[in-house]
């Protein structure tokens, strides 16, 4: 017996002993074929690439761990990936990867699962990071950026299909098709990434189950498109500038269960855009400085949209298809163009918020009606109209409030160039004035 | 020309009329930006679509009226008979009352965007581009309509007259115009439509500078998708010029046409 334990400890003092043996770390050099050394490595191998240029596209079969001193770039000279993975618990970092061949991928991850890429850089290439299957991939902190040709003909900055649980975290994507692109990618995690320039900064289809939090996503065509896909949280992201006639800041379609809560949606062209969007919850956002706050389609079966903060937008809905509900049955949004009162003092407001709009009729019968947006004659018809009008709503908020729920953090901002270019014209016309009085 | 400028320019500023427009100009354009100051930035929100409007229907309003109530008063009360007899050209004379009288305009909008500034900068607000552009385009608004204005005031031939043609074309411009433009939009064919804004921009100087104002401000995709190449090419520096050149006509063309009626007058008389 114990023996039998001798023999034991010894074959796995041995195994221990022969797998420290195994766990080298080898420098590589420029000059040297990267290829090679990945070839000759082990599973668990540390590759320590020395700074400077390594050509030709590279594959790892292997466990290894791939880590570049500052100023190494792979360039995989436009033909095919340029980094392809096939085997898990790789890891890649600190490098820069760049030109892939024309619709092939910056790093390609086939069916590899605990994959890191952490901290590269990749630039010129079709497709950023494209994940085919796989789980728990990390991509974090790497900065991607794509061809300067119009967006229909470059590819998505990170592409995960038919991945599980991967996390997306602190990238810089700019310049791409889509930033993320989620392709029946299941319980994906996206966190602090900043995406601008692209198509649609988030992309999910039959993507179902997620978190999108704290991102970024600014002056892209759009900001989040959620597609035919269920329980998804979207919270506290900024999403600013979709500025783009075909553009909004979120679009949800043909989805369920989506819930977009603390958000900050500023000055799109349209903030947030319901198309079939069944049971969401849209609660808690400032929809602020928008061309248009929210934009509805089709029906939108059990969505509420409550205790969110709607500022000085130039128009606050855009109702298209069937009403929507601005409330929850206890509380209901805060509207800065909202006119009455609360005179019991429970934080609600005594009439209901009625959404009724002469330039939404008139624009569901004559689109070109658009042209005249804001206008002063439609804008004066508008203000009259609402006095004495008996069309029915659009929508209504029968608990409107009268303190907004969210508070944009204001940096001071009291200009000096406001007060010089007052006092400018003020003396000028005093001076005007005085001196046309004294004529003569 | 310079007696002309200087008359005009004294008649004009000791009004009482103009400086009370003044007064409230100013305080409808503070309370506008004061009401909405928690946002600063420069593109198009509410409170830029209100201090838009705010001159979009006070300003050809309120140059319409001076305008020709001054230039039809001295006619009814026979002073512009006494101008004429000055040794100046009419081309001169029509000259020296347009920038008299432009130069009295300036100084009440300078007064109103002026104390908004200062009103908007004690309450903590912050610069934008747009209150400089909004100024410039506001004064050439009131250039454009001062013009109009010159050409009803020797055209009518009492006050009373002038304020009716100047109430109706106001409303005209400014009220009825854009129901017009969409009302023939529905009746013809899709193709014709981007001609038909584009037309209707150039006929009308309140489309002109509002249309001028939206995209100088880099903002036409208010416009919606069906304009979306004319607004691309609006916003660029060549559209930005036509604009500059269109308004240029709105204000030569009534000058002419006044300059040509006192000519006439003269030869009837």
């Amino acid at each position: 017996m114990i023996r039998f334990f001798v023999v034991l400890a010894m074959i796995y003092f041995g195994l221990f002993v022969s797998h420290e043996a195994y766990a080298k770390t080898y420098e590589i050099m420029p000059n040297e074929s990267l290829q090679q050394a990945i070839d000759r490595a082990n599973d668990g191998d540390t590759l320590f690439m020395k700074k400077g240029i390594y050509k030709g596209a590279i594959h790892l079969d292997k466990s290894l761990h791939l880590v570049g001193e500052k100023g190494v770039i792979i360039d995989g000279e436009k033909k095919g990936n340029v980094v392809t993975i096939t085997a898990s618990n790789v890891t890649i970092e600190n490098v820069t990867i760049r030109g892939s061949g024309g619709k092939e991928a910056g790093i390609l991850l086939q069916n590899a699962s605990q994959v890191v890429v952490r901290n590269n850089r990749i630039e010129d290439v079709h497709y950023g990071v494209y994940v085919e299957k796989g789980e728990q991939t990390r991509l974090i902190d790497n900065h991607i950026s794509g061809r300067n040709v119009h967006f229909s003909k470059r590819g998505n900055g990170i592409h995960l299909f038919r991945t599980t649980k991967s996390e997306v975290n602190g990238n810089t994507i700019t310049n791409v098709q889509d930033g993320i692109y989620l392709d029946w990618a299941k319980k994906t995690t996206i966190t602090k990434n900043h995406i601008t320039s692209s198509r649609y900064a988030i992309h999910f289809m039959y993507a179902d189950g997620g978190e999108v939090t704290e991102n970024d996503l600014t002056e892209n065509i759009t900001g989040l498109m959620v597609m035919a896909t269920k329980n998804i949280n979207i919270i506290k992201n900024t999403i600013e500038k979709q500025l783009d006639y075909r553009g909004y800041g979120v679009l949800i379609y043909d989805s369920d269960a989506i819930v977009v809560s603390d958000n900050e949606l500023f000055y799109n062209s349209t903030a947030l855009s319901l198309q079939n969007a069944r049971n969401c919850v849209i609660q808690g956002n400032l929809i602020s400085a928008n061309h248009t706050a929210v934009h509805s389609l089709y029906e939108n079966k059990g969505t509420t949209i409550s205790e969110n903060a709607f500022l000085g937008n130039v128009t606050e809905t855009k109702i298209q298809g069937a009403p929507l509900h601005f409330d929850n049955g206890i509380k209901g949004n805060y509207w800065d163009t909202y006119r009455f009162y609360d005179l019991n003092g429970d934080g609600i407001g005594d009439s209901p918020h009625k959404i009724r709009s002469l330039y939404n009729r008139l624009l569901r019968q004559w689109p070109s009606v658009q042209f005249y947006f804001q206008s002063p004659a439609l804008a004066l018809l508008e203000t009259t109209e609402s006095f004495f009008t008996q069309a029915p709503a659009l929508g209504e908020d029968r608990f409107p409030l009268v303190s907004s729920p969210y508070v944009r953090q204001t940096e001071e901002k009291r200009s000096w160039g406001l007060f010089a270019f007052g006092s400018i014209l003020l003396t000028f016309s005093l001076w005007m004035f005085q001196y046309g009085r004294r004529m003569r | 020309m310079k007696t002309a400028m200087k008359y005009q320019w004294m008649m004009m500023i000791r009004s009482k009329w103009l400086i009370s427009f003044g007064v409230l100009f100013t305080i409808l354009a503070a309370i506008l930006v004061g009401s909405s100051g928690n946002e600063s930035f420069s593109g198009f929100a509410r409170s830029t679509a209100a201090l838009l409007n705010l001159s979009l229907l006070l300003i050809p309003l309120v140059t319409l009226l001076t305008g020709s109530l001054f230039l039809s008063g001295e006619k009814e009360d026979g002073r512009l008979a006494l101008l004429l007899t000055y040794p100046i050209s009419t081309r001169a004379l029509i000259g020296g009352l347009y920038i008299g009288s432009f130069l009295s305009l300036l100084t009440v909008i300078s007064f109103g965007y002026g104390g908004a500034s200062i009103v908007l900068f004690l309450i903590g607000g912050g610069w934008s581009s747009f209150f400089f552009l909004s100024f410039f385009l506001t004064v050439l608004l009131a250039g454009i309509f001062l013009a109009i204005s010159m050409f009803i005031g020797l055209y009518t031939s009492n006050r009373l007259q002038a304020i009716g043609v100047s109430l109706l074309i106001w409303a005209f411009f400014v009220l009825f115009y854009e129901f017009f433009i969409v009302g023939i939009l529905s009746m013809v064919p899709k193709g014709w439509v981007l001609p038909l804004f584009a037309l209707s921009i150039i006929m009308n100087p309140v489309e002109l500078v509002r249309v001028w104002t939206i995209t100088a401000m880099k903002s036409g995709t208010i416009f919606g998708p069906q304009l979306y190449e004319w607004t691309k090419w609006a916003e660029s520096m060549n559209g930005q010029f036509v604009f500059f050149g269109v308004a240029c006509i709105w204000m030569v063309i009534p000058l002419i046409f006044a300059n040509f009626l006192i000519k006439r007058g003269n030869r009837d008389a």
